[in-house]
């Protein structure tokens, strides 16, 4: 084996492949934020609110699988997705009142999510399960007919579970959501300027709470992505910093979900790149030619990097972070 | 004198109770330990709390604290010191600078740590964890079993307990086979399942289908490859049979029982010096078990010259080489 090892198709296949699935959860995740940012509501609790989406999630598919859907355990999955979907909503409603109707710092609010969501998703899974050794029947892989074969991208793009082809899905709905529909433009003024809003009419309390609620709906989706689709598995922190990985992706973005998905995908397969790397080159040079911690480093090297080149901070809502005060000034 | 000054008098009581019923010693053997995570994790912590119970039911007056955090241990450690815990095990590396600051706080009280690093101090003793010696005769199983001749070692970090476990891994397999190949990773994370799951997967496209772990996200993250891709993985120091019952193979037991209860001897003895423990293979603290599920895909040869390595490690006749990088 040499260096064409590396520049083999399969590897490349493998690598995209990888790098999609490690990006998935995070993507979700992003997209949530989007929502919430660009109504001027800074989530920074999706740590949380992943963790407990993820243990909701693989509770809710566990018990089905053994359960009442026993004979259909792929559905049992897309009913535990809407579970942490759901939880994700109860995780925003606390932010939202927290942060909109107390009008906390959302600083402090978030960090206080992140706790609560990272302690109460252990203590669920502990109430409810007797082992920590379960896990799930996985999701079937959907081969699209006839595309499916073309070269290279026929195996990266359409050999993949139904979950892939939802999140493409989800990814145009947020755009359009945002860019195209009335409430997105709500959304967006309320985040630029509440007080014009409010002016013309909108009631920046209810967008922001909704923004929050549906922002924290997809952060829980996220996590059950990881736990229920991805590993079949909880444990604790099993979302082990996605949640902060999120948070620097929204920045990429330039809250923009397209971006989003530029972000998610290079940190993902930065991540893919490093394992395979690590392996290859054992197998090549019979060691590590490169120091593993360089490896390590390389996902985060290359958000600083895009970050650096980046001058995103007019991009953000203008009053990201800031509480609303009516007839304040 | 008022009503104040009579209830801050009670106050004054109770507190000065709370206070002294502690420092009541306990009569026998007392022992205490904290853990980094859960205990039922069928892995490193679920040993401590196995060997733990088994004391208690010796008499032992046994406390555990589960899911210690690091900042938080310092607290907890002093709690038990108060309590009048004799012996004090911290069971993870991320303790020692909590169990070395209460130390110099408690100098009546005696400590353990999980650093595998030789190092202590006057009441407080570090203990080995000599995992390659049982990764050797699973390497002989494993050489037996693979079907392309590359093994996979996933390790959190590229620590030396790790490091020499996959050595002394492939340094078994070769012992039967000298072309094998060993891969090894490092996840850069004790406990993300998902990232240690891409890292076997992208040894398994390299050919890798057995494999030994260091860490229980980088276990967990293995057998949902494996189970995914095929291959076998080996359960992480406790029995991970019921995590993947189609996929571990072979699970490598620690039993710390015997450690601690000669700390414990030690503590009441007097003769607790802060010594480094060393309990491997010799002293039955480490060995391997089998997957009874999965006897079919071992050769009986293959059982035979494992066990017959693990007699030899035991009586001396084998050295397993400790490799640290």
């Amino acid at each position: 084996m040499d260096i064409n090892q590396v520049l083999s198709a399969s590897f490349f296949i493998a690598l995209v492949t990888a790098g999609i699935r490690l990006s998935i959860p995070v993507l979700v995740t992003v997209l949530g934020e989007i929502i919430t940012e660009s109504a001027g509501v800074m989530n920074l609790g999706l740590e949380g609110i992943m963790a407990v989406g993820g243990v909701v999630g693989f509770l809710t598919a566990f018990n089905l699988q053994g359960g009442s859907l026993h004979s259909s355990p792929q559905l049992a999955i897309y009913f535990a997705l809407i579970a942490g979907f759901v939880a994700g909503m109860g995780m925003g409603l606390i932010m939202a009142f927290l942060s909109v109707t107390l009008r906390a710092d959302q600083t402090v609010c978030g960090v206080t999510i992140v706790l609560l969501g990272v302690s109460l998703s252990n203590y669920l899974y502990r109430q409810a399960m007797n082992t920590l050794a379960e896990s799930l029947v996985s999701l079937t892989i959907y081969k699209i007919p006839y595309l499916h074969k073309i070269p290279i991208l026929g195996p990266i793009l359409f050999e993949q579970n139904l979950v892939f082809y939802l999140v493409i899905v989800l990814v145009l709905v947020v755009h359009f959501f945002l860019f195209k529909t009335r409430r997105g433009l709500e959304i967006r003024s309320v985040g630029e300027n509440p007080a014009a809003a409010a002016t013309s009419g909108i009631s920046v309390e209810k967008t922001r709470y909704l923004a929050t609620i549906v922002g924290s709906g997809l952060t829980g989706l996220g996590g059950a992505i990881l736990t229920v689709v991805q590993l079949g598995l909880f444990r604790e922190n099993i979302i082990a910093g996605r949640g902060w990985v999120a948070v620097a992706l929204v920045i990429f973005s330039r809250w923009r979900p397209k971006n989003a998905v530029i972000g998610a995908l290079v940190f993902g397969l930065a991540d893919s790149l490093q394992y395979r790397i690590q392996a290859v080159t054992q197998v090549t040079y019979g060691k590590n030619t490169v120091p593993y911690e360089f490896l390590l480093m390389l996902p985060y090297l290359l958000t600083i990097g895009v970050l650096l080149f980046r001058n995103s901070s007019s991009d953000a809502p203008a009053t990201l972070g800031e509480p609303y005060v009516q007839d304040a000034r | 004198m008022n009503k104040r000054f009579f209830s801050s008098i009670a106050v004054s009581i109770i507190l000065l109770a709370v206070l002294i019923m502690p420092a009541i010693a306990f009569e026998g053997d007392s022992l205490a330990i904290l853990l980094s995570g859960p205990e039922n994790d069928n892995s490193w912590n679920e040993a401590a709390y196995n060997a733990g119970i088994a004391l208690k039911e010796k008499g032992v007056e046994v406390a555990i604290a589960e899911s210690v955090e690091a900042g938080n241990a310092e607290r907890i450690l002093r709690t038990y010191s108060d309590m009048g815990y004799k012996m004090i095990i911290g069971h993870s590396f991320d303790f020692g600078d909590p169990v070395f600051t209460v130390s110099e706080e408690y100098p009546d009280t005696y400590y353990a740590w999980g650093g595998g690093i030789d190092q202590g101090s006057e009441n407080v003793s570090d203990y080995e964890q000599p995992f390659y010696e049982a990764a050797y005769p699973i390497g002989i199983i494993a050489a037996n079993v693979t079907k392309t001749g590359k093994l996979g070692a996933v390790y959190g970090t590229d620590i030396p307990v790790c490091h020499s476990m996959g050595e002394a891994f492939l340094a078994g397999a070769k012992s039967v086979n000298p072309d094998i190949e060993l891969i090894s990773t490092a996840v850069g994370d004790w406990i993300d399942v998902a990232k240690a799951k891409e890292a076997a997967l992208a040894q398994s496209d390299l050919g890798v289908d057995f494999w030994i772990e260091c860490g229980e996200g980088p276990a967990l993250g293995v057998i949902a490859a494996a189970q995914e891709v095929g291959g076998y993985a080996t359960g992480y120091v406790g029995d991970m049979i019921e995590n993947g019952p189609s996929v571990v193979l072979v699970n490598l037991i620690w039993n710390l029982e015997p450690m601690f209860s000669q700390m414990l001897t030690d503590v009441r003895e007097g003769t607790f010096d802060g010594e480094y423990y060393r309990f491997g293979v010799a002293e039955g603290a480490m060995y391997f078990a089998l997957n009874d599920g999965l006897k079919d895909v071992v050769p009986q040869e293959a059982i035979d010259a494992a066990n017959q390595a693990l007699e030899d490690i035991k009586s001396g006749k084998v050295v397993v080489e400790f490799i640290p990088e």
